[in-house]
């Protein structure tokens, strides 16, 4: 029995079609090339959870109406931060990434308070607005890297013993431990059951919480202030909290990502990584309007897999540099086609 | 000369026209009428060109045929339309709106680089919106941006952007007057008046069938689509509604005596000002009783809706407003929630629903929200989901109840038409069961079925719970019949008060003489 107004409908998700099409195309092509490909499904599941998590952090600030989360580089500072506290405390393991993990929340929260207040000042230009914050940012991020007083040496430059590194590895603190977490290997293909879990358990929390009074309260919001205004919701309280909730999922998303990366990537390194977290949401079919955890978990999908299979296939097939081209033309082509056919369509509809 | 044959419009296996015919002579005025739904709309709107996917049977004006396929067209043979729903640019002024893609410009560049590259006259294009605007009697100012104009205001706007055409052959009307309070209303009927005597076809869609008795010189009432009765040269209001509804209808009235002043107060204004987008009301010193209906008459802009808005805490206030007895904070709607009062927004669309959500949705979402009603207490507040059973078993209760035309509760909301978007919307203060409620133009838009029943759940709501409801309408007639007494708010002052029992007649003639004294 579906409560609400929106069904899923196959009509509303050709574009989708049409991607899973085209990947089942380049998987055959695979195939044929002799490419490993239960290595590279492998590959798709782990790059699903790895950037899962970083595009679901793009739903709250999506349905609360405060647009993309262009600023994703704040969220991302503040999980960098939460897991260069863990490292410098020299916890391992899975007690150490929960430690980063909880850093990372309190700095989420707090950045995100910070984050929120101006996007409220900007009523309706808020991606722009966050683009611009999250460059900004960086450049502040940049300066307290170089100059904060961490002290385990395993993250400082190694000659002079003075600022970060701009690659930390993890190898003997997190690296890993949720992919490896009860992972196992079926035909070929290695499941990274813990990572694919807390991915899995964080969507239901955030679909959980949209069929909350609150929840509906910050999508009503999203929808019409107006109304959510006359029917009592505190409509600046509901944005900040979006903003706040967006920041410390993201703050966790850069964690996660970090442990099955190997590596924590500081300075410039979070500048674009906005981008392919809400290509992925687009992609799954999120288009104006309310952002759902199917289109997050769909959208990265088959982002992130077209993106493993395709250069392979464009090596096999091509010239080896044709590969990284492919791959951005694949990329990037599927948004603005899961874009155009979006505009298209509501023409359509509207007339 | 129009002439309309067989109208067919499909949309799936659904009929909005099937098979309707009419002929509008030069210098006609020629009214449609019929309930929400009865295809009056889709009619005017395969007339402007601006439906898509075709229609069947034929259609002729001035002895060509006729099928335009865009708006567009339909200008170039000297169709104008005005909407139902407002259609003015908020960034451009009253004067850039009026003259839109009909700029004046300079006669000799206009030669040498064609009309979409010359340079323009603004100073023309003033002078032109001042004209049309005072044809329709009106001192706005053609400088000011539409943003910040009234609603009834914007509505004559739009009125005087068709005026400014001079090509004009055939004009269609979409409930002009449905914002528009009585005396603007008059106005723009003899302004329409004026454009017959010089030729003009005029097609009228109105709700309001004592207007249309009195314009009209021919009268067709549709009914499902297809043409229920044709009135050539007078009919009376009464004929009108007989036609219209079919059978079964009847109008309901406010028991006398049933509540007064003298109740236990509900709502105390003392000095009380409000400041709403477009109308002012200052000085208002008010006391509301428990089951008391108040009603706020007053032509649009002269503060009428501004007190429910103050009240609630939608815009800026001074003064000291108490809800049974106890003073509410200045600018905080969920307090006000909380304490019992509600507000039905005059503008539906924009503030009344979240279109996107389903009716359910829109029936029950604020109240879980501000009185934890619907909701399942786990774990805390804020985190609780909703009870979905008891939810749709009231929406699907008042559905039955108030007569909303939906597929189901889970329909989205968006696709009722106006008349049951409005119940929708009345649904949702019920869910709230207030203790005070504030009613705006309750019943603009809708159908006199639709009209009646809003009137008498607004009746029921008062009577079952006490509610006190204070109820703005431009509408004198349902306020002569609904409430206990009734507020004249003119330039943004409450002028006088108009008490119950009256007739008809004789409280429009007391409105009349209190916005007199006022203004002298």
């Amino acid at each position: 029995m579906r409560f609400d107004a929106r069904g899923l409908r196959l009509d509303a998700h050709i574009p989708q079609l049409f991607i899973i099409a085209f990947l089942v195309l380049l998987a055959g092509a695979a195939l044929r090339l002799d490419s490993p490909v239960g290595l590279m499904l492998g590959d798709s599941l782990v790059r699903l959870g790895m950037n899962g998590v970083l595009a679901l952090s793009l739903v709250p600030m999506l349905n609360v109406g405060a647009g993309l989360n262009f600023g994703l580089p704040v969220a991302i500072s503040a999980g960098l931060l939460g897991m260069c506290l863990a490292v410098n405390c020299r916890l391992r393991g899975l007690p150490g990434f929960f430690a980063a993990i909880f850093f990372a929340c309190v700095a989420g929260v707090v950045l995100g308070w910070l984050y929120g207040r101006i996007l409220n000042r900007v009523k309706g230009r808020e991606e722009i607005a966050a683009a611009f914050v999250g460059f900004s940012f960086i450049s502040i991020m940049n300066f307290f890297w170089a100059t904060a007083p961490f002290s385990n040496p395993a993250m400082l430059w190694p000659i002079g013993g003075k600022g970060m590194r701009p690659a930390i590895g993890l190898r003997g603190y997190f690296a890993g431990v949720l992919n490896s977490l009860g992972s196992f290997t079926l035909f070929g293909v290695t499941v990274p059951t813990g990572l694919l879990v807390f991915f899995g358990l964080l969507c239901l929390g955030v679909y959980l919480f949209f069929r909350t009074s609150l929840g509906r309260a910050m999508i009503a919001t999203g929808e019409s202030e107006p109304f959510a205004r006359m029917a009592g919701i505190r409509v600046e309280r509901m944005r900040l909290l979006g903003v706040i909730l967006s920041t410390v999922i993201g703050a966790v998303g850069i964690c996660v990502y970090a442990q099955s990366y190997g590596f924590i990537e500081l300075y410039d390194a979070p500048l674009m990584m906005a981008f392919p977290a809400a290509s992925a949401v687009l992609a799954g079919g999120c288009l104006g309007g309310r952002a759902l955890v199917r289109h997050v978990v769909l959208g990265t999908y088959l982002f992130q897999t077209t993106y493993v299979l395709s250069g392979p296939v464009a090596n096999g097939l091509m010239v080896p540099e044709a590969a990284e081209i492919i791959r951005m033309l694949v990329s990037n082509g599927i948004i603005l086609y899961a874009l155009i056919y979006e505009g298209t369509r509501r023409r359509k509809h509207a007339a | 000369m129009l002439r309309i044959n067989d109208l067919v419009k499909r949309y799936g296996a659904h009929k909005a026209l099937a098979g309707a015919s009419l002929c509008v002579r030069p210098g006609e005025i020629h009214g449609l009428a019929g309930l929400n739904g009865s295809g009056k709309t889709t009619l005017l709107n395969i007339l402007f060109g601006a439906i898509k996917g075709g229609f069947e049977g034929e259609i002729t004006l001035d002895g060509r045929p006729y099928a335009p396929r865009s708006p567009k067209e339909a200008m170039a043979r000297g169709v104008g339309m005005i909407h139902q729903e407002l259609s003015l640019f908020n960034g451009l002024t009253v004067a850039e709106n009026i003259t839109l893609t009909r700029e004046s410009g300079h006669p000799l560049a206009k030669r040498l680089v064609g009309r979409d590259f010359c340079l323009e006259r603004p100073k023309d294009d003033r002078a032109r919106a001042r004209r049309a605007l005072t044809r329709l009697g009106l001192s706005i100012d053609p400088d000011v941006p539409a943003a910040g104009l009234s609603l009834g205001a914007r509505q004559f706007v739009e009125i005087a952007r068709e005026i400014d055409k001079t090509d004009l052959r055939l004009l269609l009307l979409d409930e002009p007057t449905a914002a528009l309070s009585e005396g603007d209303a008059r106005r723009l009927l003899e302004v329409l008046r004026e454009f017959a005597r010089a030729g003009v076809m005029v097609v009228y869609v109105s709700h309001r069938l004592d207007e249309m008795a009195a314009l009209c010189d021919a009268v067709t009432a549709l009914r499902d689509g297809e043409v229920a009765a044709r009135f050539s040269g007078g009919c009376s209001p009464e004929d009108l509604a007989g036609v219209m509804a079919g059978k079964g209808y009847s109008r309901i009235r406010r028991k006398t005596g049933f509540a007064s002043e003298n109740a236990e107060p509900a709502l105390e204004f003392a000095d009380f000002e409000a400041d709403a987008p477009g109308e002012r009301l200052t000085g208002v010193n008010l006391r509301v009783g428990r089951g008391e209906i108040v009603g706020l008459a007053g032509l649009s802009g002269h503060g009428k809706l501004a007190l429910a808005k103050g009240a609630m805490g939608l815009c800026p206030v001074r003064g000291e407003l108490r809800l049974f007895g106890e003073p509410v904070p200045a600018g905080r709607p969920h307090e006000m929630l909380r304490r019992g009062a509600c507000l039905l927004p005059e503008d539906r669309r924009t503030m009344g629903l979240l279109p996107g959500h389903s009716v359910v949705e829109n029936m029950v979402l604020p109240a879980a929200w501000n009185t934890g009603r619907f909701l399942r207490r786990f774990p805390g507040a804020g985190l609780s989901f909703l009870r979905r059973r008891e939810c749709e078993a009231f929406a699907e209760g008042l559905i039955e109840r108030l007569g909303i035309k939906c597929a189901g509760p889970r329909q989205r909301v968006d696709q009722l038409s106006g008349g049951n978007q409005q119940k929708v919307a009345i649904a949702r203060a019920m869910a709230l069961s207030p203790r005070v409620l504030f009613a705006c133009e309750p019943t603009r838009g809708v159908d006199i079925a639709a009209k009646e029943r809003i009137l008498a759940l607004l009746l029921s709501i008062n009577e079952e719970r006490g509610t006190s409801v204070v109820m703005a309408s431009s509408e004198l007639e349902e306020l002569s019949r609904v409430c206990d007494r009734t507020l004249a708010a003119h330039q943004g002052r409450l002028a006088g008060t108009l008490q119950s029992g009256l007739s008809e007649r004789d409280f429009a003639l007391g409105f009349a003489r209190i916005i007199e004294k006022a203004a002298a």
